[in-house]
C-alpha cells in the first residue's frame, strides 16, 4: 500500500512536470523553431541625415531612384561687423543635383560661385555596415573645373581632383563617426611653393539630439609638406560645426565654419579663415529629396 | 489493490492525452503583412515578408512577431523615416500579437472559419488589449489564416509632428496573411 502511494505520488509529480513542459512558453518554442535559420543580413540605415556632414562626404549615399536637389550658401565672415551685417550681405552659393543610381552608387553635379566652378562626383560603396559588418567603406572621387575668364589658357590647369576613402560606422543610434583619408590634386597652383598634391585626413561625426535634430562636426587636417611652404601655412585646416534639421522630405543643415568653399578642393586646401581670428562663416545647406523611381517589392 | 491499479492507469492515460494534445502546433510560413495609411495628401503602403509566428491549436494560443525593419516602402526615404522617426525600430525592433483564439473551427475539414483573436498587441513598445477578428482557411489539409484590422497610431504613442500630420492617417490598416506549417518537434 505504502509503496503504491509513493508510486502514485511520483507519477503525479512526473505528470505535472511533463505538463508544465508541454505548456512551455510559445515564445521559447518559436525561438527554438527559428534558431536554425541563418541570420538575415540587415544593412544599417540612417547613419547620417544627409550625405555630407557639412562639407565632408560621409558614408551615407542616396538610395536607388532618389533624386536630391541641394542648395548651399556660405555668408561672409562674422567678424566683418555690422556694416556687412556680420557677413550676411555677401553670399557664396553652390547648387547641385544628385542621384542614387543604385543602393551602392551615388553621383552628383554642382556649380559654385567660388571660382565659377563646376564639379562632379561619384560615391561608391565598397562595404556597407550591417548586423554582420561593423563599418561602411565608401570611395568618393570628384573632379572640379573652374571657368574664370582670363586666368589660364590651359584647360588642364583648371582641373582639380579629390579622392577619398570614407571609413565610417554608426556606433549606436545617436553617434556615427567617419574617418576620411583624402588626396587632393590640383593640376595648377597659382602660388609659389604650393604643392599640387596634398594629403589630408578628415574626421567627423554626428550626435543625434532628438529624432529630427543632429549635431555634426568635421575637421580636415592637411598633412604638412616636408619642405616649409608659405602658401601651405597661409591656408588653414577647415573645421565646421553644424545642425541637421530634418522635416520629412527636407533636411536643413546650418553651419558655422572657417571654410567658405562648398566643393571638395575648395574647403580642403583653399580655406583661408581662422577660427581664432573670428573668420567664421555662417551658412546652410538646404536639401530636398524626391523619389523618382519607386522600389518594387 | 485492483482499485489502485485502475486509478493509476486512468492517471497515466490522462497525462498521455494532455501531453499528446500539445502537438497541434503550427508555424507561420510565407507570411505577408501589409500596412496602409490612407492620408489626405498621399497614401503610404509598406509590406513585410519576414514575420514569424506560432499557433498552438490544442490550447488556442498564438504568438506573432513582426520585425519592424523588414517593412519595405516604395520610397527609401519614407522607409528610413518610418524606422528612425516613427517606429524607433532600434529601440522597438518587433511588433507582437500574443493571445488566444475564440470560436469554432475544424482543421480536419475544408472550410473558412471566422474566429476571434483576443490578446495583447504590442507596437512601438506600447501594449494594447485587442479583440481582432480573423479567418482560418482549411483546404485539403492545408491551413492558412488572414486578418485585417486598424491600428490607431496615437494609441501606441507614435508621434506625428504637426508639419506632416496631413500626410499620415491617424489610423492605419494592417493586413496579415500566412500559410501555416505543422511544427512537429517535441
Amino acid at each position: 500500500m505504502k509503496a503504491n502511494k509513493r508510486l502514485l505520488f511520483v507519477l503525479l509529480f512526473l505528470g505535472s512536470f511533463h505538463l508544465s513542459y508541454s505548456q512551455d512558453d510559445l515564445e521559447a518554442i518559436l525561438n527554438d523553431a527559428e534558431k536554425n535559420q541563418p541570420p538575415k543580413k540587415e544593412y544599417t540605415t540612417a547613419a547620417f541625415k544627409s550625405t555630407r556632414l557639412i562639407n565632408l562626404h560621409n558614408t551615407e549615399r542616396l538610395a536607388k531612384g532618389a533624386l536630391e536637389y541641394r542648395i548651399c550658401h556660405r555668408f561672409g565672415r562674422l567678424n566683418s561687423g555690422a556694416y556687412q551685417f556680420w557677413g550676411l550681405d555677401q553670399a557664396e552659393i553652390r547648387m547641385g543635383f544628385e542621384y542614387g543610381v543604385s543602393d551602392w552608387v551615388h553621383i552628383g553635379i554642382g556649380r559654385s560661385s567660388y571660382q565659377k566652378t563646376y564639379d562632379a562626383f561619384a560615391k561608391v560603396a565598397i562595404l556597407r555596415q550591417s548586423n554582420l559588418m561593423p563599418i561602411s567603406l565608401v570611395y568618393m572621387g570628384s573632379v572640379a573645373i573652374n571657368t574664370i575668364k582670363d586666368i589660364s589658357p590651359d584647360f588642364n590647369g583648371r582641373l582639380s581632383y579629390v579622392n577619398q576613402l570614407i571609413i565610417g560606422s554608426k556606433v549606436n543610434s545617436r553617434v556615427s563617426l567617419v574617418f576620411v583619408p583624402t588626396l587632393v590634386h590640383r593640376n595648377l597652383v597659382t602660388e609659389v611653393n604650393d604643392a599640387v598634391s596634398t594629403v589630408a585626413l578628415g574626421v567627423g561625426g554626428r550626435f543625434k539630439l532628438t529624432q529630427r535634430l543632429t549635431f555634426n562636426t568635421e575637421y580636415t587636417w592637411r598633412v604638412p609638406p616636408q619642405q616649409k611652404s608659405l602658401a601651405f601655412d597661409n591656408y588653414k585646416d577647415a573645421f565646421s560645426i553644424g545642425l541637421d534639421i530634418e522635416t520629412g522630405g527636407h533636411v536643413f543643415q546650418l553651419t558655422l565654419s572657417n571654410a567658405r568653399g562648398m566643393f571638395d578642393k575648395a574647403y580642403l586646401v583653399e580655406t583661408t579663415g581662422s577660427w581664432g581670428a573670428g573668420d567664421i562663416h555662417f551658412g546652410f545647406n538646404l536639401i530636398r529629396n524626391f523619389t523618382v523611381i519607386k522600389k518594387k517589392e | 489493490m485492483p482499485m489502485k491499479n485502475t486509478l493509476l492507469i486512468i492517471l497515466l492515460m490522462l497525462i498521455n492525452i494532455l501531453v499528446s494534445q500539445a502537438q497541434e502546433r503550427y508555424l507561420l510560413e510565407n507570411s505577408f503583412v501589409r500596412f496602409f495609411s490612407d492620408g489626405i495628401v498621399e497614401d503610404i503602403e509598406a509590406t513585410n515578408k519576414d514575420s514569424k509566428g506560432i499557433i498552438d491549436f490544442s490550447k488556442n494560443e498564438f504568438l506573432i512577431k513582426i520585425p519592424i525593419k523588414s517593412f519595405k516602402f516604395a520610397s527609401a526615404l519614407m522607409q528610413e523615416h518610418f524606422n528612425e522617426n516613427y517606429m524607433e525600430s532600434n529601440k522597438f525592433p518587433e511588433g507582437t500579437f500574443k493571445g488566444r483564439i475564440e470560436g469554432t473551427y475544424d482543421l480536419g475539414k475544408n472550410g473558412t472559419y471566422y474566429v476571434n483573436t483576443i490578446g495583447d498587441l504590442t507596437i512601438h513598445g506600447v501594449t494594447k488589449s485587442r479583440n481582432i477578428p480573423a479567418s482560418i482557411y482549411v483546404k485539403d489539409g492545408k491551413v492558412s489564416l488572414e486578418s485585417k484590422f486598424m491600428i490607431k497610431v496615437a494609441e501606441h504613442k507614435i508621434k506625428i509632428p504637426s508639419i506632416v500630420i496631413r500626410n499620415i492617417a491617424e489610423e492605419v490598416e494592417v493586413t496579415i496573411k500566412s500559410d501555416l506549417k505543422k511544427y512537429d518537434k517535441q
